[in-house]
């Protein structure tokens, strides 16, 4: 009853259940004293300027296709999220933008038959960042560029109106759930990918003066050109 | 006083009326055996329990890779649910690809929606991943000719997550010797209670 290897055993028993129970505590608490409601924090994204330019944005194109490059303005503080259950929270900014019409939802509408249903949005990441402590947790960017370039399906992304940008969280625990967050604050106004540059530099983003096409009824918010 | 001339029978264990061969009781034997699988069965119903509660093939992965750091260590544990229809932006889907050994966690960074509406599954989506600690996205790490990942290829979105539990698995998998001597410790244990 009290060898060694029975002593071993007892306080193995007992380190495992202990912990556990503690993992088990930490985990529940956290999730609880997240903040329910992800409106209450201040997250605001404003659309700064957006470009199309036509070319290989990623290392993979084997064709040129049209790709989105954007730069934003994003106010962000995102301590509530921190507790002692908090390992990181990975914000990520997201652009939203209607789908491009299938052509087998094109086809129905041509037979008449009943409208295929919206199938909602195609959504796509611009930016992410990992936040690993509560004092990096308030972020303020302006004319922040985008990690990463959109490209559609179709292989085309000028013109297409009623796009947004929304802001959203993950937060990492160091045990327990995974929680998604968003806010009603943190979306942009509707804005338009413009048409093609003119210019016809496929192949690099850069900022050079975008010639704009006259398409009419354009939200021209997002096509202008910023003072650099 | 004695009793001259009586024989006593010795007193019949319990026992002998079973088998008994010399050194092996094997009725002892049977039962001990019934508690050694009782173990690994137990495992399994709770393992396909929890699968069927997913809706998950893999309810339970070990992270094996660093490409998620630093959220997800090589060790972790994560826990999945499958039985969301349609995948998010910023979910962390496991997809296990066609000929993959392993399944891959990643992150879903672009989500394509598209209709169809003649199939029973109303909205088909396209999605594309990349691991948070990688510098590009996952195509060079899809099939040749696939460009994105579909939902049936996904075993399930992660929800849960316990750190460093993993490493029992993954010390039992790159070192056999040691999963050797847990289940003899495991079977005399239970034989020589």
């Amino acid at each position: 009853m009290h060898s060694t290897l029975v002593r071993a055993q007892n306080v193995f028993g007992f380190f495992t259940t202990v912990a556990f129970i503690v993992g088990a505590l930490v985990a529940v608490t956290g999730y609880f004293s997240l903040p329910s409601d992800g409106n209450s924090l201040d997250v605001s994204v404003d659309l700064k300027n957006v470009q199309v330019a036509r070319g290989r944005p990623h290392y993979y194109s084997s064709k040129r296709e049209e790709y989105a490059q954007i730069r934003f303005d994003l106010d962000a503080d995102l301590s509530p999220l921190f507790t002692w259950n908090t390992k990181q929270v990975f914000l990520y900014i997201m652009a939203s933008y209607p789908p491009s019409v299938s052509s087998a939802s094109r086809d129905s509408k041509k037979k008449g038959s009943s409208p295929s249903p919206n199938p909602g949005p195609s959504n796509a990441i611009i930016y992410d960042k990992i936040i690993t402590s509560r004092d990096e947790a308030h972020l303020e960017l302006r004319n922040q560029r985008s990690k990463y370039q959109i490209t559609d399906i179709s292989g085309r992304i000028a013109n297409r109106h009623n796009a947004t940008l929304e802001v959203a969280w993950n937060v990492q625990p160091w045990v327990g759930a995974l929680t998604w967050g968003t806010s009603s604050e943190g979306r942009s106004k509707a804005f338009a990918f413009p048409a093609l540059k003119s210019t016809g530099a496929g192949g690099g983003g850069a900022a050079t003066a975008t010639k704009k096409k006259n398409v009419a009824g354009e939200q021209t918010m997002g096509s202008a050109a910023p003072a650099a | 006083m004695a009793v001259a001339g009586l024989s006593r029978r010795p007193p019949s264990h319990p026992m002998k009326n079973c088998w008994t061969f010399p050194l092996i009781n094997v009725r002892r034997l049977l039962s001990g055996s019934l508690m050694v699988f009782l173990i690994p069965a137990t495992a399994y119903m709770l393992w396909k329990a929890i699968s069927l509660i997913t809706d998950s093939s893999h309810p339970i992965v070990v992270v094996i890779s660093e490409s998620m750091e630093p959220a997800f260590k090589r060790g972790d544990i994560l826990i999945l649910w499958n039985r969301q229809s349609l995948v998010k932006v910023g979910d962390i889907p496991v997809c296990w690809l066609p000929g993959r050994s392993l399944p891959m966690v990643h992150r879903a960074i672009s989500v394509i929606n598209t209709s169809i509406s003649y199939a029973p599954v109303k909205v088909i989506q396209q999605i594309l991943t990349k691991g948070d600690n990688n510098e590009v996205d996952d195509i060079a790490l899809y099939p040749p000719g696939q460009n994105w990942i579909y939902r049936h290829q996904i075993v399930g979105l992660v929800w849960g997550y316990i750190p460093l539990l993993g490493w029992v698995t993954i010390a039992l998998n790159e070192y056999p010797w040691l999963k050797a001597i847990v289940m003899l410790t495991l079977v005399l244990g239970i034989l020589l209670d």
